[in-house]
């Protein structure tokens, strides 16, 4: 009789459980919401803004989502605090997404004030805003950053400016050269970082990042370093050695610190998947800034000879 | 070496062709072999007792699909126990062993980034009791242990590096005194002392570590348990909270840059023996844990720390009755549990707060050799984040080139609030019968079970790129026969 009930018991038991098998969904509420870009460039004569729309594909595959996210039909303005300057609509087809996609643009830009404040008016949604502060520093460079860059195993290459200023700056050195290559000649650059290093048998190189400061070295030995590496990446070909551009870049607030985020997620090391947000829309994702490229261009001093003779490279 | 026994067990899946037909025709990608050995030596040393112990196992998990990552998690284990009682009285034991763990992830064209995690330990103890004519006992002993740990990431340009901290030694002491000449009051004062540690942070804290309990019977058949000690952790496992399920969880030691974590554990339980056969317990506890080593997710600049200190409080409750009238015994277990983990000014429930949990056994030996086991496991559903859609994130990695915003842009998941969504419940119930037949020197086991009566689909892991849910063992016949020599 026991077993008997006990037989029953399971069954009923088993029979009930069988039937509260619940589903699970990974998706909670989908968040409908806009991400809005728009970094000014102050050495371009036209400045855009794209704005796109969160999506959710069905199989939570967004490689197989290819469907146009881009807003039009927004009214987008840029503030200065005293004149409003209206983005013009503009709709474009892009060959590698198959589809055409909408942007915002505006020529000639001339802002009057350091505070600026972007504003897109999305029909049946709220507006999306951002505000950054330009405040890029004028420079010329020092004159002696100008001359040609010499090999002097002592003393570095500084790059210096004319104020004495410490100010927060990217600085960018790269070594323009070129081959012939199948009768073409190819040009190249290769960008010279702070030093190079030993990681655990790795050979690395430590590139520069935003920093605030007054100037920035270049050991010699690293540049020697880097053209040893040009010569060993174009082995048995024609190097020669044009010329070397130095780029200082000025970014506003929190650009540095964006593009600082996406180069740790991309070169750095971390369990985690997705970088932190950074963003400063308002209603919105996405990020409103500034950058201001100065450039430089300086040629290699004829003291670089016997170094270029060693690796087979020429000026 | 004199008299003796040993035990061997080993398993090994050849063939998972057979769950396709539990699975609607899909195979799991599952593969794994474990083996155990334990050789016993009770007449080496006179009142002495040698044990030599050693595990083996491989847990593959091998996607044909290679937009899925796949799995490999390796254990080695060997050591040996030895067990004295001298003349004084005084208990010896003398444990050593070495320990190996590894994991990898394969990433394939998931998004998956690939890992490589290994644990190597190495450990002797010594372990000393001294027992009192007055029955008070002395416990003293010292541990030497040293750890290895590797936790080997890549980032997109394929380099590789270890982030795990160093190699560490341990090397601790332990003394303890237990009151228990007096029949109703018992009374235990202890610390552990750590002359170094297998993490390095925070040099000279977390020396002692010390730690109380005590038992006061009322009346023979009620008894009042409490405790109260400091306890450090600091080899530990993290995983990435914004993920759905993790299923590769990395150990490793703290690294130099944190603290260990350390808990502070108090405990206040209840046992009540209602008859000859029913025997309860009930237990309250709570634990605050400081310096919980958690992933930091503000990591900005590449010298950012990987992780950073957060704080921690679990407490709960925990009852169970057990009533075994012969040749019945049953078991049920009941626990509510809460948890919390704060950091980066966050506050969140941890991966693994399962709030209610129940456990269910019911044994009946038949005689004759037969048993029948039926056991049902629930535990409410662990917290998630749920996705909430995504985004197009534009990656400026060249600030030269910021005109061209569609050559650079990619998904970014949106997530809801932290762990705030659970998954659904895990239950299971399982039935076994078994029985032992001896043939001379051979006694025979064999067990037929039915795992997952009902056929629950518990859920084991999601794959967020493909939106591909696995689960665990469906119902699932299996028979197995030991044999003991």
């Amino acid at each position: 009789m026991k077993m008997k009930f006990l037989k029953y018991l399971l069954l009923f038991s088993a029979f009930v459980l069988q039937s509260c098998n619940d589903s699970f969904s990974p998706v909670g509420e989908f968040e409908d919401g806009y991400s809005m870009y728009c970094i000014l460039n102050s050495s371009e004569d036209v400045q855009k803004v794209y704005i796109f729309r969160n999506f959710l594909p069905d199989d939570l595959n967004p490689g197989n989502y290819n469907q146009n996210r881009t807003i039009g039909n927004a009214k987008v303005r840029l503030s200065d605090g005293s004149n409003n300057f209206i983005f013009t609509d503009t709709t474009l087809f892009v060959d590698s997404l198959g589809y055409n996609i909408s942007y915002y643009q505006i020529k000639n830009f001339a802002p009057g004030n350091s505070l600026l404040k972007l504003t897109a008016d999305i029909p049946g949604y709220k507006s999306l805003t951002g505000e950054i502060e330009i405040n890029a520093v004028d420079f010329d460079f020092f004159h002696r950053t100008k001359r040609d860059i010499e090999y002097n195993a002592f003393n570095p290459y500084r790059v210096r400016f004319d104020k004495e200023i410490s100010f927060e700056f990217l600085p960018v050195f790269l070594i323009n050269y070129f081959t012939i290559e199948n009768g073409d000649t190819v040009k190249y650059s290769k960008e010279v970082p702070l030093f190079y290093y030993n990681d655990g048998g790795l050979f690395l190189s430590k590139y520069p990042d935003f920093e605030t400061r007054m100037f920035v070295d270049y050991e010699t030995e690293v540049i020697e370093q880097t053209f040893k590496i040009i010569a060993a990446e174009h082995k048995s070909k024609n190097i020669k050695i044009l010329d070397a551009d130095i780029y200082i870049i000025q970014t506003s607030y929190p650009l540095n610190i964006y593009y600082k985020a996406t180069k740790t997620a991309r070169d750095g090391f971390s369990i985690k998947l997705q970088e932190p947000e950074i963003s400063n829309i308002t209603n919105g994702r996405g990020l409103f800034g500034f950058k201001k490229i100065t450039s430089l261009k300086v040629k290699f001093a004829a003291s670089w000879g016997p170094i270029f003779s060693q690796l087979g490279l020429y000026f | 070496m004199g008299e003796g026994s040993f035990l061997i067990t080993g398993r090994k899946s050849y063939n998972t062709d057979i769950l396709k037909y539990f699975f609607d025709d899909k195979n799991l990608p599952i593969n794994f072999y474990d083996m155990s050995l334990g050789l016993n030596f009770p007449n080496v040393f006179p009142n002495g007792n040698v044990k030599i112990f050693g595990y083996i196992s491989n847990d593959i998990l091998n996607n044909t699909d290679l937009r899925e990552a796949d799995f490999n998690w390796k254990n080695k284990l060997i050591g040996v126990n030895w067990f004295q009682l001298t003349e004084s009285p005084m208990f010896v034991e003398v444990n050593f062993y070495y320990s190996k763990f590894e994991g990898e992830i394969e990433p394939n064209l998931s998004s998956v980034r690939p890992q490589n995690n290994s644990i190597d330990d190495i450990t002797m103890d010594v372990n000393l009791r001294y027992v009192y004519d007055s029955k008070d006992e002395l416990d003293l002993g010292f541990k030497l242990q040293e750890v290895r740990s590797k936790l080997e990431l890549e980032n997109y340009a394929g380099v590789k590096k270890d982030i795990s901290g160093p190699k560490g030694t341990n090397i601790d002491f332990y003394i303890k005194y237990k009151f228990l000449q007096n029949d109703n009051f018992g009374l235990d004062l202890g610390t552990r002392i750590n002359l170094t540690r297998l993490a390095t942070g925070r040099k000279g804290s977390g020396f002692f570590e010390p730690r109380l309990s005590s038992t006061f019977r009322y009346k023979p058949e009620l008894s009042f348990k409490w405790s109260a000690g400091l306890f450090t952790q600091e080899i530990i496992t993290l995983s990435d909270e914004d993920e759905l399920i993790n299923i590769f969880e990395p150990w490793f030691i703290t690294p130099s840059y944190l603290p260990p974590s350390h808990a502070f554990h108090v405990n206040f339980g209840i046992e009540y023996k209602l008859s000859e056969t029913i025997l309860m317990e009930a237990e309250f506890y709570r634990k605050n844990i400081v310096d919980f080593a958690t992933l930091n997710d503000k990591k900005i600049e590449d010298s950012d720390p990987e992780l950073i200190a957060g704080n921690g409080l679990s407490y709960g409750f925990e009852y169970q009755i057990n009533y075994t009238p012969f040749p019945y015994r049953f078991h049920l277990g009941y626990s509510l549990a809460f948890a919390e983990k704060t950091a980066n000014g966050i506050t969140y429930s941890p991966r693994y707060d399962s709030r209610n949990a129940v456990n269910f056994s019911f044994e009946y030996n038949f005689g004759d050799g037969w048993y029948a086991n039926l056991t049902w496991n629930y535990y409410s559903g662990l917290p998630f984040t749920q996705i909430t859609g995504f985004r197009d994130k534009w990656n400026i990695e060249n600030l030269f080139l910021t005109d061209n915003i569609f050559a650079n842009l990619s998904p970014y998941i949106l997530n809801g609030q932290r762990n705030v969504a659970r998954l659904p419940d895990y239950h299971r119930l399982d039935l076994s019968v078994s029985k032992n037949i001896k043939f001379g020197f051979l006694n025979l086991f064999i067990d037929f079970s039915l795992v997952n009566l009902y056929n629950r689909k518990n859920i084991f892991y999601f794959e967020k790129t493909t939106g591909k849910r696995v689960n665990m063992l469906p119902f699932l016949p299996a028979v197995s026969i030991k044999a003991q020599i």
